[in-house]
């Protein structure tokens, strides 16, 4: 790659960090890069420039950054082969004069890092069912693994931690992109008659308030940042102990021909996650529609604007039988089945919703 | 005469380097992967990001430096210092030496903060490490055809019954175009060229010949695994030689896991699918270059064609070239049916030669002036990886033992030694 020809502007406030190096004596001769890409020039007046006056190296480095040594009137430059890495600490040796000296500089990093914080946490309602099973955690970055329940803690009112709420996995459960970490309440907590959920009873309890708390000082994964503290406080309600059915849902009849948002009023607050991916919409003829998904108050409203005007036909809402409430039923079993009692009832997983002519 | 061009720390005069009116196009290099140097110094580069060849002419003057035993401790720390980037911040793809100067070459790529970088660093005999001025060297470029995408991924499955861990689901991340190129043999002023193509070709041998003049064959290839039991035309050859085997010349062909099959040269043509001889097994492993070389002991003994195949699991195995010749080929009705684990009692089969001693893994190796192997070696003991170099007939340093004639007191007793 071709060295950039910009010259740096002399700048020692760069990094004079290095208390080991020797005093600098040339520093008024020296022109450091201000970019990658800016060469290092080593000013002279009553030396003749030869290129074994100067050496780059990475800081530390024992072998000399290959490049170019241009000797000119008075000066002699050295372009790196490849760009000098923002971030990384060089030093440059200077030896004239019989005399060595050493100064340290570094390019600053081009843009601005993006600093740790939580952005959201599902889900995001004020009031939860006391067996809500499933928290998202949205951070703005990757975070360091490993110590997630070092910083997650579930507070009552009182501010008392409950160190027994979650589940504990080795393997956390982030996404692939690490800036989502999945947190499960302990089924055992949730689950009645289970031996967790007889001597500790439920983690949360209807009628009470709690915080679920990402403290400060958890570092994001690259260690540049650490977040400051986040909090969400919900109120508790009872259980959901009943399997979704889209009958308990309302639907708008959106205008065919145009591109009107089909909403979905829902009974509950579902899965956020799965909300994205977990219900489609077909024309009545099976064709399937295809749209932008938006998910809004406390997950409990669902909206569908189509890429395409709808169709003069009638709609079918298809939910996934997969599809969890936040307390993880779904609409083929409870998360928490009462031995014995079998789910006779049918529940419905479609939703027929009828287009309006809205012409004229 | 044109001088290499290195990039070290020689002063170059300012603005010497005018645009050559030989360079048509600029240099667009984005990976430096597979080296092979024909025998008057070409370089050819494989670069599995653009899918295209490229050739560097690199006359070097005879070098009458004696080649000996030497090793450069932690090679890739000090090619990331001569890049200007911390050690790790860079990736050994391959080595080959050349054949006028025996210096050696070695791929690699520079990791930098927002993008990697493609570099070809040198190593002469008095073990100087320099950059190679790839932008001053007249170069020819050969695209491919049939490039494969970057989309699709690897599959993703555990150890035999048990689930993937995730060292195995990272595989599913892996793009197929980079095995683009596996290996690229020079043979008679033509290039064969192993890899991953497009489509209905997947495992392809590309015959291009040199100068480029922008054409190319491309053949699929198809050959009976012993290991697995079946048929399998997608994995690519991994590492290749040309031999003369019944009367004409083949590619001798190592695949993963880790058959050996016979390709003759006269069946690589445009649009063949070629079934190729399996002549034998030696068990799983993923081989990593296949070194034809003749072995001949300062003990005495004959000189003796063979193979020198690495693995990045296995010892290396040297296979004379002698027991390729009138083969048996194995079909899926030699043995007896069914997957045949390394274990397996008729493990390894068929010609195979035999494992031979070498320490640590030599995870790319070249042969130098005849008589030498340099490898870029992972040390067992410390996990460095270091440039050795050591004599074929004993590819190995002793600094790690202590045999019986280390002892102070070793005095071998005449009457009893032959």
């Amino acid at each position: 790659m071709a060295p950039g020809t910009k010259k740096g502007v002399a700048t020692f406030l760069a990094t004079l960090l290095l208390s080991t190096l020797a005093p600098i004596t040339q520093a008024q001769d020296l022109t450091l890069p201000e970019q990658g890409t800016d060469p290092v020039t080593l000013h002279l007046t009553d030396e003749t420039p030869h290129a074994e006056m100067l050496r780059v190296y990475v800081r530390g480095a024992e072998t000399p950054i290959a490049g170019r040594y241009t000797p000119d009137r008075g000066s002699l430059t050295f372009a790196p082969a490849f760009a000098f890495e923002p971030g990384q600490d060089y030093v440059a040796q200077i030896l004239t004069n019989g005399k060595e000296a050493q100064v340290a500089f570094r390019i600053p990093a081009e843009a601005e890092i993006t600093p740790a914080a939580v952005t959201e946490i599902y889900p995001s309602g004020d009031t939860l069912p006391e067996n809500t099973l499933r928290f998202y955690i949205h951070f703005t970055v990757p975070m360091q693994p490993q110590v997630a329940f070092d910083h997650i803690k579930l507070r009552n009112a009182s501010g008392a931690v409950d160190e027994a709420a979650f589940m504990r996995f080795k393997q956390e459960l982030w996404n692939e992109d690490r800036t989502r970490l999945t947190v499960l309440i302990d089924p055992g907590r949730i689950k009645r008659e289970v031996a967790t959920n007889l001597e500790l009873g439920p983690a949360l309890l209807a009628g009470q308030q709690y915080a679920l708390t990402v403290e400060a000082g958890w570092s994001s994964a690259d260690g540049t940042s650490a977040l400051s503290t986040f909090r969400k406080t919900f109120q508790i309600s009872d259980a959901l102990r009943t399997r979704p059915d889209t009958r308990l849902w309302t639907a708008n009849s959106p205008c065919a021909g145009v591109r009107e948002p089909l909403t979905i009023t829902f009974d509950r607050p579902f899965d956020r996650h799965l909300l994205t991916q977990a219900l489609r919409v077909e024309t009545e003829t099976s064709d399937a529609i295809r749209g932008e998904i938006d998910v809004k108050e406390a997950e409990q409203i669902w909206s569908f604007t189509p890429l395409e005007p709808w169709p003069a036909k009638d709609l079918l809402l298809l939910a996934n039988p997969a599809l969890e409430d936040v307390a993880g039923n779904n609409f083929r079993d409870l998360l928490d089945d009462v031995a014995g009692v079998q789910e006779s009832e049918k529940v419905k997983s479609e939703l027929m919703i009828r287009t309006r002519n809205c012409a004229g | 005469m044109l001088k290499r061009a290195k990039l070290t720390i020689s002063v170059v005069a300012a603005l010497a380097i005018g645009t050559s009116a030989l360079a048509e196009t600029s240099l667009d290099i984005k990976f430096a992967g597979a080296l092979e140097f024909s025998e008057d110094g070409t370089l050819f580069v494989g670069d599995n990001h653009n899918g295209a060849i490229f050739a560097f002419e690199i006359p070097e003057e005879a070098n009458d430096q004696q080649i000996k035993p030497s090793s450069i401790a932690n090679i890739d720390a000090k090619i990331a210092e001569l890049l200007g980037v911390n050690a790790g911040a860079i990736e050994i793809n391959d080595i080959a030496a050349h054949p006028v100067s025996n210096d050696i070459y070695i791929s690699v790529t520079r990791i930098g903060n927002l993008a990697s970088q493609p570099a070809i660093i040198t190593i002469s005999r008095d073990q100087q490490l320099a950059l190679l001025d790839i932008d001053a060297l007249p170069f020819q470029r050969q695209e491919l055809t049939a490039y494969p995408e970057g989309e699709p991924t690897f599959g993703v499955r555990g150890m035999g019954p048990f689930p993937p861990l995730p060292r195995d689901i990272a595989k599913g991340d892996i793009p197929l175009n980079t095995l683009a190129i596996m290996d690229i043999e020079y043979f008679r002023g033509e290039l064969f060229v192993s890899g991953v193509a497009h489509d209905n070709f997947l495992s392809s041998l590309r015959r291009i010949s040199y100068p480029f003049d922008g054409t190319q064959g491309i053949a699929s290839v198809e050959m009976y695994h012993i290991t697995h039991d079946q048929y399998e035309s997608r994995a690519p050859i991994r590492a290749m030689s040309v031999q003369e085997i019944d009367g004409k010349p083949q590619l001798v062909a190592a695949y993963t896991c880790s058959p050996i099959v016979l390709v003759p040269l006269d069946e690589i043509t445009d649009g063949a699918k070629i079934s190729a001889r399996t002549l034998m097994d030696y068990g799983n492993g993923q081989p990593l270059d296949m070194i034809s070389f003749i072995h001949q002991s300062p003990f005495g003994g004959d000189a003796e064609p063979m193979l020198f195949v690495t693995s990045d699991s296995r010892s290396p195995q040297v296979i004379p070239i002698s027991g390729l010749q009138d083969a048996q080929v194995v079909t899926h009705d030699v043995l007896p049916r069914g997957p045949k684990l390394d274990m397996h009692p008729l493990m390894p089969y068929g010609p195979v030669g035999k494992a031979v001693m070498f320490n640590g893994v030599p995870l790319h190796t070249t042969l130098v002036g005849g008589g030498f192997f340099t490898s870029v070696t992972r040390d067992p003991y410390t996990g460095d990886l270091n440039l050795d170099t050591n004599p074929t007939w004993f590819p190995n340093r002793i600094h790690d033992m202590l045999a019986e004639m280390d002892f102070p007191q070793y005095q071998p007793d005449p009457s009893r030694m032959q």
